[in-house]
């Protein structure tokens, strides 16, 4: 009889280091709580589409006609969170948003890896990328195009460097006809292709070694085209286009969402951003290997994007820390010492050990396990008691409150907080509409600077009055202008109280 | 028989580039007329030290914060502001604000130079990309007369380095002439802490004096640490100790001044004042939106490509002092001018790499053709004279010595009435403005952003934005009302639909005044 073959583990301590760090990045999106703010009225749009089709119109909002057109752009990724929803509930959703998170930079670390042919140097990639994410972990429709985006970057970059054989292509326009219906970032798929096609006629123009044959080129094109005619494969056709560019030039999201300014070096992932900025110029600047047109056209153009707003420093992230990871690789003789690459060595079953450690502890922080953990106290009081959904919600969902509109409804017209408003289309709508909500290129900038203006209690009465305004729900945390208007009111009376969140109602 | 290369004499094509680079830095300065923000309280206060005799230390110009204790760091730049100005006027102060530019960016011409050997390649760079990126920060104020301190310091430390560091590729000079080199470089060094007693009562970014001199320190000692791994240390190299003594002496040197140590603390305050750092556009992050921004990343972007793709390898320290002054522009615009000026050697440094170092061009035109474009230079230099330029009918953003915002006739207006204020609001920059032409007049607020508080300033937005305005207006018991017809167009407009309570006394293109019934 045979002697059974030994168990080959290939789990080298390189290994360990990607997995460790993608545990780390893992776990951290796992404890991070969702904002109120666009999560709801995309999981109710959801419902809206499983159940009646593609809705047209505001829905949610009083302050505008039922009618007034409004694109449900995201509906795919909508449908999608409301799917998952009925198969597993709030956990469930929340859970894809982990694994697509945690995926997401898998494959930051492993484009990495190709680059620079190091897992650690990958491990450092996805660390770096994910820092600069840490105020984008939000579930919410955009979750979908993660992976979308690195595939597409994948692709792209395999293709020119010449990993990837042609018909590895064909993925771009498919991933395209996803992305288009999910979210609205499809553009930059074509951003990214289109800097590849620039980039890589340049190189082959310059008759750059390696550069990509005109055979390869026309591949290249044909995606690419294929990619912009699978963008009209969505309800709106061509008017996607119109879609985004008003989105884009919308005055309110421009002027007035956090998201949407310049990364800050005095918040934590403005400084990490900027720290990465950093890294990447000095990495191309002293690594003996240079970066591609392609490379350098790609970066420019994300960092672009990255500086007009935080929202987009994410994909800066994703396709600048694998350049970073790829310079590194090839250091200057005069910061090494090492005049040979290290040897491989091979694996050993005792890495097994703490890698299955590392996974099982980004296992045990998902949304069924994590709330059997006895973690810190201070953190569990982040969150919001929802039910069926324990240390998912962060604590400014007000499930109380629009609990008590929906057992005690208000009389008249409502004035919320904007994250409110999401929540409200979740849990109140078509019962109760809100004033506003984070649908924010549906509001005219008018409307938005009425809202900026109660909150921070500027003749916030007045325009109470103005409005027809019944009841407000409010966030004593971030209206305290207003409450204190209403604190010192004669015809307001507080109705309820929970938390930072208050309802009041006239007397 | 060969004959020698005949040498030319007289004018080249390289004086005309060096005239340009210069006179076109100067003609934008002098073409562009001073705005009303910073300009005149600093003036005013000048007029203040020379009259009284005293740097004052409270505040004397506002209502609201009246006897406050205020810091008046850029004593000495609102002196020689003044001094300027009594001994020429405005004209004079505009020239010496163009000189000065000029001077600047001279030097650091001749510090490209001096690194690349390539003249037209660094007036080119100079023209293209500094210029266009530093040119919004070119406003009459201390900070100015301070960038060419902060230049200097560039200068000389660059100086003190390349003493002991290998130029690529190494120049050809025999030993003494290189240790002439470094003692040249050591004297300086000396220079500093001068220097900086000049600075530190010159303007608050005095400090990146001190930046320069330890991210230079840093960096140069993690470079030998490196570089002596490879190859015994040249025995020319300045020592460090050199530079640590420089940068102790200009430590001590900021002590020389009119408040001590106390400066120290008010330039960490200035720094924390959440009202400047929320409420101040200049104090705000970078943005793509909007000109300067789109300038200001096209430029970064240029330097990106350049760091990636130049033959030679960047000098590390350069990059380490570079990325820290990036890092300081993309937390505020108004230090966008410290990081071009930073970035400029380096990235000209980096161009140069693709052309053989110290070759002139053989073509150097004709001495009489070359004689007639400086001509034909100096004469537009001559018609930007302040002095000749208003007469020349140029449109007013151009022709003008004093921005169109600045509301001389408003103001000359309120100063004939009989029947003044006593509790005037107005617009911020307005604010400057009266403090220089009617001290008499005291202001609601002005520039000083760190003298008021961030209650006022929110204050300021709301009733400027026609925001609970009764209330505002009986809280500071407003009796005059000193308006910008575009950036307070709400309160404009409130305080004509109210004709009862408020009379509208005077009117023009820029600016409207009412005074209280």
């Amino acid at each position: 009889m045979a002697n059974p073959r030994p168990l080959h583990v290939r789990l080298r301590l390189d290994h360990l280091w990607a997995i460790f760090a993608l545990s780390v990045i893992g776990g951290f999106i796992s404890l991070a709580p969702t904002a109120p703010n666009d999560f709801w009225w995309h999981l109710k749009a959801g419902e809206i589409i499983a159940t009646s089709g593609i809705p047209t119109t505001n829905l949610f909002a009083w302050t505008l006609p039922t009618d007034h057109p409004y694109i449900y752009q995201s509906w795919l990724g909508e449908w999608l969170f409301y799917a998952l929803f009925r198969s597993g509930g709030l956990p469930m959703t929340i859970f894809a948003r982990n694994m697509l998170g945690a995926a997401a930079f898998v494959m930051v670390a492993w484009e990495a890896r190709l680059r620079s042919g190091s897992w650690r140097l990958g491990a450092l990639a996805s660390v770096l990328a994910a820092a600069m994410t840490i105020n984008n972990l939000n579930a919410r429709t955009q979750n979908w195009s993660w992976l979308p985006f690195m595939a597409t970057l994948m692709i792209l970059g395999g293709y020119a460097a010449g990993r990837l054989r042609p018909r590895w292509l064909i993925g771009l326009p498919l991933i395209i006809v996803f992305w288009v219906n999910a979210h609205g970032a499809f553009v930059l798929g074509l951003l990214l292709a289109g800097a590849f096609v620039a980039g890589e006629t340049l190189r082959r123009l310059l008759r750059q070694p390696r550069a990509l044959g005109w055979p390869q080129l026309r591949w290249l094109y044909l995606s690419t085209l294929g990619m912009v005619a699978a963008t009209l494969v969505n309800p709106l056709g061509l008017g996607i286009f119109s879609y985004v560019a008003s989105l884009l030039g919308d005055e309110a999201s421009q002027g007035l969402i956090n998201e949407w300014q310049p990364p800050n070096p005095h918040s934590l992932a403005g400084a990490f951003f900027i720290t990465g900025v950093l890294a990447l110029i000095a990495a191309f600047a002293l690594a003996r290997r240079r970066p591609t047109i392609s490379d350098v056209l790609m970066v420019c153009g994300m960092a672009w994007q990255a500086f007009m707003g935080g929202r987009y420093v994410v994909w800066f992230g994703m396709v600048a820390m694998p350049l970073v990871a790829q310079s590194l690789a090839a250091p200057r003789v005069v910061f090494s010492t090492e005049s040979t690459p290290p040897t491989q060595r091979s694996g050993s079953a005792a890495n097994l050990l703490p890698a299955l450690l590392l996974v099982a502890i980004v296992v045990v922080l998902q949304p069924w396990m994590k709330p059997l953990l006895p973690l810190h106290a201070p953190y569990q009081a982040i969150f919001a008691d929802v039910p069926g959904a324990p240390q998912m919600f962060s604590i400014n969902t007000p499930v109380a409150a629009v609990e008590e509109l929906r057992v005690r409804p208000c009389a008249g017209p409502i004035f919320n907080e904007m994250g409110y408003g999401s929540y409200m289309a979740w849990a109140l709508y078509p019962a109760a509409q809100s004033f506003i909500d984070p649908r924010v290129e549906l509001y005219p900038l008018k409307l938005w600077q009425d809202y900026v203006a109660i909150s921070q209690g500027e003749d916030s009465l007045l325009r109470l009055d103005r409005y027809g305004v019944a009841c407000v729900l409010l966030d004593r945390g971030l209206q305290g202008g207003l409450a204190t208007d209403l604190d010192n009111s004669l015809s307001w009376e507080r109705s309820f109280r929970a938390g930072a969140s208050e309802i009041w109602r006239r007397r | 028989m060969i004959l020698p290369a005949k040498r030319s004499t007289g004018l080249t094509l390289d004086h005309v580039w060096i005239f340009a680079a210069l006179a076109f830095i100067a003609l934008r300065a002098m073409l562009t007329p001073i705005p009303p923000n910073d300009f005149w309280w600093h003036m005013a206060t000048g007029r203040l030290i020379v009259e009284s005799g005293q740097i004052p230390t409270v505040d004397s110009f506002s209502y609201t914060r009246a006897g406050e204790p205020f810091y008046n760091q850029s004593w000495l730049g609102q002196l020689v502001m003044y001094g300027l100005y009594q001994i020429g006027g405005l004209a004079l102060v505009i020239l010496a604000q163009a000189a000065l530019l000029a001077g600047t960016y001279g030097l650091l011409l001749r510090l490209c130079l001096r690194r690349t050997g390539q003249l037209r390649l660094s007036v080119a760079f100079l023209l293209v990309a500094t210029m266009p990126a530093s040119f919004d920060n070119w406003i009459v104020r201390p900070q100015t007369y301070a960038l060419p301190l902060f230049v200097a310091y560039l200068y000389v430390l660059d100086g003190w380095r390349s003493g002991g560091r290998s130029p690529s590729p190494p120049a050809p000079l025999p030993h003494g002439e290189r240790g002439r080199g470094v003692r040249v470089g050591r004297r300086r060094l000396l220079l500093l802490p001068i220097l900086g007693v000049i600075w530190v009562n010159l303007h608050g970014s005095f400090v990146l004096g001190g930046a320069l001199i330890g991210l230079t320190f840093v960096g140069e000692g993690l470079r030998r640490v490196v570089a002596d791994r490879r190859a015994a240390p040249s025995p020319d190299r300045p020592p460090l100790r050199q530079l640590f003594l420089a940068g102790a002496l200009t430590g001590a040197a900021w002590l020389i001044n009119p408040g001590g140590l106390q400066v120290l603390g008010y330039v960490r305050n200035l720094l924390g004042s959440s009202a400047v750092t929320q409420l101040v556009t200049e104090w705000a992050p970078q943005t793509v939106r909007g000109v300067s921004g789109t300038i200001f990343f096209g430029f970064v972007i240029i330097g990106v490509v350049l760091l990636s793709y130049a033959p030679r390898r960047p000098d590390p320290v350069g990059m380490l002092v570079a990325g820290v002054f990036f890092w300081l522009a993309l937390g505020a615009v108004r230090n966008n001018i410290w990081f071009i000026a930073v970035a400029t050697p380096l990235l000209v440094d980096q161009l140069a790499s693709w052309f053989p170092r110290g070759e002139k061009p053989d073509f150097q035109g004709v001495p009489p053709v070359n004689a007639a474009l400086i001509g034909v230079i100096g004469l537009l230099l001559l018609l930007a004279l302040p002095w000749v330029k208003p007469t020349l009918g140029l449109p007013p953003e151009v022709g003008n010595l004093l921005s169109p915002d600045t509301p001389v006739a408003a103001v000359d207006f309120l100063k004939a009435e009989t029947r003044r204020p006593a509790r005037i609001f107005h617009e911020m920059s307005y604010g400057s403005y009266l403090i220089w032409a009617d001290p008499r007049q005291k202001v609601w607020a002005d520039p000083r952003i760190e003298l008021y508080p961030l209650d006022q300033w929110l204050d300021y937005q709301r009733l400027s934005g026609g925001i609970r305005a009764d209330e505002l207006l009986a809280t500071y018991d407003i009796d005059g009302l000193l308006l910008s017809n575009k950036n307070q167009e709400s309160l404009v407009t409130y305080a004509q639909a109210h004709p009862q309570m408020w009379e509208q006394r005077y009117a023009d293109d820029e600016t409207t005044y009412f005074v209280r019934r």
